[in-house]
């Protein structure tokens, strides 16, 4: 029977073209528009690290003065960060910032640029599943006692050592050598969520240099740095012992069990540092995030990318308000032939089911037609927003989810037109010619 | 006249083509009401007066290569080379060029005293040469001397200008020149006051609340803000890298950017937002009109006896054409009535979940007006139709 009702439909369809346009039309508008902005926004929400969800925590700490506003700092101090890395609880674990350097290749024909860097322990590389195409990490005692050495991203090495296998070569930053000990495959999460604070979108750092080296070399920090207390910093000794805020931590642990201890350990650090009087705050407290209640803390996605969603799917239930008025139109316009076939006996079942066929043929056009405008759609907001240029690109979850939408809302749609339909009554339509 | 009760119980009659009209307006109203209002304070944002002669001036960084390099009598260098470019009225060497989005802030106190102050600001640290390179107006007191400028914090930070937002905010009284101000407990005096001038973060709410320190302390990432005569303004742009590498050929000279450029590029996400919004009332108003075009000559096709026979008895043209109308308009006012009240609703939920600002009605009555002239506008061809139809199928 479904393959008489589809070529009933599509015959059905056929006779009122303009008709069957104009609802396919407004379905697929709908769904353009609010597949379009249900993308980005699904997009904006994902958690890159969902694979270790509650193994992997950021903290943060409350330590600001008492006459300061009640906000907890979104970075931590050098000092607690470096307390909470004497700590062998995670797995794997570092606190890290971001500097940038001057890139000198070895090969003078190309020019020296910039680039953003980040300086962080080798746990960084293991936490975050990162890939090694050439070499490895710097070993474990660097991080004790920090050398010029390296690791590059693959797009890097492409770029200053035309690809080759460049460990055990030198290159320049800052006009310092700098040993590459690996080459890493590019690591671009999206959102960036582990330094959140200048661009949740941006593309991660193409080199990482050991943290034991900030000390020695003074290494800027390019990202946030927040103070709150007025202290004079004109070291960067000063700076390191100082309350400035500007370092990030992320760690590893075994279970979520480890983690709630990691926890405990941070009261009791608070509790210390109370009693030595460095946090006079009576709410002074640690506090640690899983990637996803980070994201949600930050708030990642923007205000207006919410309201976009909602205004668009209210736009989606107008085309479907549409879709129902011209569906009534559409099928009630041929009642009689509705009648005779009823006369014929069928029941009123199968009426019914054979407009949903209808409807659903409709859906499956309108929901490729859809998804052509999303199409459209998505490479506008990426035009827009060059920052989102990873976030507005179509997945099959997306394509999958644009049809399923389609077809749903339009059966929903035409359900009452379809029961409207086959509540018609054979005798009326047969009496007048 | 205009034949209320019989278009009313026909309405009645046929309920679901009336609720379907109704609430596709009143959805339209909701909606397009609160997207035009979005749109226009977005606009509103936009073009904010920035206090900056934009056309005239813009920036530029230079990167040294090698970061320990000590650039204190280099940047004097710098800035002497640059305004001795023809067509250059002033230059500066500047901690933050305005309107980039990336800054730094303090925070102020009338009273000396430990923590953070109650009155925010962008800082921006130069030498007496920022005021004009900025174009700003000084309003009250005056600029910086020579002497004034320091590249020590404690002797430059001793002494400030303020934007008229913060001066207002600070001493709602008027009088702000001569008095002192307290940052974390340090004291800094008033020197002048700048009528307008816009700091780094366009969407914060301290924007417009800045203040300038007489700086000239260097670093290895150093800034540039370059004013010139609005018709000069590529030429000398075209030459500042080629001169500078000259006298200091280390660096890397980058981010060449009128203040225009760098005013599009903070509104970004704002004008994303314009346009997305505008792309979805369009789409609105043209489903608005196809729906009811379909459901009007669908109710027309369906009436066509009782057309005919109205025709036959004696009915104008244009009495069966204003018979569609006035349904028409009946069933938008109703559509309207619900889409007020749903458009207030979703305001509400817009104020409350995402920091929209609360509806202006002048908002509700202009969408109004634009649905009730769309959907007449779309149902007159199926009401001309149905004017145009034979009375001789009433006999049929």
């Amino acid at each position: 029977m479904l393959s008489y009702y589809l070529k009933l439909s599509w015959l059905s369809l056929r006779k009122t073209p303009i008709i069957s346009l104009l609802m396919v039309l407004a379905i697929a508008i709908g769904i353009g528009v609010a597949i379009t902005t249900l993308t980005v926004f699904y997009m904006m929400s994902a958690n890159p690290m969902s694979h270790k969800a509650d193994r992997i925590y950021t903290i943060q700490f409350q330590t600001k003065g008492v006459t300061n506003s009640d906000t907890v700092p979104e970075q931590v101090t050098y000092q607690d960060a470096m307390a909470m890395y004497r700590s062998d609880l995670p797995k794997y674990h570092t606190p890290m910032f971001k500097t940038g350097y001057s890139i000198q290749s070895p090969n003078k024909d190309i020019k020296p640029f910039f680039t953003e860097a980040r300086v962080t322990g080798r746990d960084f590389f293991f936490m975050f599943d990162m890939t090694f195409i050439h070499g490895g990490a710097w070993d474990e005692s660097i991080d004790e006692i920090g050398t010029t050495v390296t690791v590059i991203s693959e797009s890097l090495n492409q770029r200053v050592f035309g690809g080759i296998n460049s460990v055990g070569k030198n290159i320049l930053y800052d006009d310092e050598p700098y040993t590459v000990v690996g080459v890493v495959k590019d690591f671009n999460p999206s959102p960036k969520f582990y330094d959140l604070n200048n661009g949740n979108f941006d593309t991660g750092e193409q080199i990482f240099v050991p943290l034991s080296l900030a000390p020695i070399h003074e290494l800027a920090s390019w990202g946030n740095n927040n103070g709150w207390g007025g202290e004079k910093i004109e070291t960067y000794q000063q700076k390191l012992q100082s309350e400035m805020m500007w370092i990030q931590y992320w760690a590893e642990f075994e279970s979520a069990t480890q983690a709630a201890l990691f926890k405990d350990m941070m009261n009791a650090y608070v509790l210390e540092q109370k009693q030595l009087g460095r946090f006079t705050r009576d709410d002074a407290a640690g506090y640690i995030h899983t990637v996803d209640s980070w994201l949600k803390e930050r708030e990642v996605v923007a205000n207006d990318y919410s309201v976009l969603v909602g205004l668009s799917f209210m736009f989606l239930v107008v085309c479907l308000v549409n879709t129902i008025g011209l569906l009534l139109a559409k099928f009630l316009r041929r009642s009689s032939e509705v009648g005779v076939r009823r006369a014929l006996g069928a029941s009123q079942l199968e009426v019914f089911k054979q407009h949903l066929v209808e409807i659903s043929l409709l859906g499956s056009f309108g929901g490729a037609l859809g998804l052509l405008f999303t199409v459209f759609g998505l490479a506008g907001v990426r035009s827009m927003y060059t920052s989102y240029e990873r976030l507005a690109q179509m997945d099959l979850t997306m394509i999958v989810t644009a049809f399923v939408l389609a077809i749903v809302s339009s059966v929903l749609a035409g359900i009452y037109p379809a029961y409207r339909i086959c509540k018609t009554s054979p005798a009326v339509h047969l009496k007048t010619q | 006249m205009l034949e209320l009760r019989p278009i009313l119980s026909a309405m009645l009659q046929h309920k679901t083509r009336a609720v379907l009209v109704i609430l596709q307006m009143a959805l339209t109203l909701a909606i397009v009401s609160n997207a035009v209002f979005i749109i226009d304070e977005r606009i509103a944002l936009m073009n904010r007066e920035t206090g900056y002669p934009a056309g005239e001036i813009f920036g530029f960084r230079g990167v040294n290569i090698d970061s320990s390099v000590d650039m204190t009598t280099q940047i004097e260098v710098d800035e002497d080379i640059l305004r001795a470019i023809p067509g250059v009225i002033d230059a500066v060497v500047i901690n933050h060029i305005p309107i980039v989005g990336s800054g730094s802030t303090s925070s102020w106190s009338l009273e000396q005293k430990e923590g953070i102050g109650e009155f925010p600001s962008g800082v921006f640290r130069g030498d007496e040469h920022v005021l004009t390179t900025m174009g700003v107006e000084l309003i009250e007191g005056r600029n910086f001397t020579p002497e004034e400028v320091s590249s020590h914090q404690e002797v430059s930070d001793s002494l400030v200008i303020l934007s008229k937002s913060l001066a207002d905010k600070l001493f709602p009284d008027g009088q702000a020149v001569g008095k002192t101000i307290y940052r974390h407990g340090n004291p800094s005096k008033v020197v002048g006051v700048v009528k307008k001038m816009q700091g780094m973060w366009v969407s914060w709410s301290a924007f417009e609340d800045n203040v300038i320190f007489p700086s000239n302390g260097a670093r290895s990432f150093v800034r540039y803000m370059v004013r010139t005569e609005p018709e000069r303004r590529a030429e000398v742009m075209a030459q500042v890298e080629e001169k500078l590498l000259a006298s200091f050929p280390e660096r890397v000279i980058n981010s060449i950017d009128t203040m225009e450029h760098n005013i599009a590029n903070s509104y970004r996400s704002d004008n994303g937002m314009k346009m997305i919004l505008t792309v979805i009332i369009s789409f609105l108003l043209a489903v608005t009109v196809i729906g009811i075009f379909g459901l009007s000559s669908f109710s027309v096709n369906q009436r066509t006896k009782q057309i005919g026979t109205r025709r036959a008895l004696g009915a104008t043209k244009f009495a069966i054409a204003r018979y569609f109308l006035v349904e028409n308009a009946l069933m938008a006012s109703m559509g309207i009535a619900i889409g007020v009240i749903l458009a207030f609703a979703l305001n509400y939920v817009l104020v409350n979940e995402y920091g929209v600002s609360k509806l202006n009605n002048g908002y509700v009555l202009g969408t109004m007006f634009a649905i009730l002239t769309v959907s007449l506008a779309s149902v007159l061809v199926p009401a001309l139709r149905a004017a145009n139809i034979s009375p001789a199928l009433a006999t049929r």
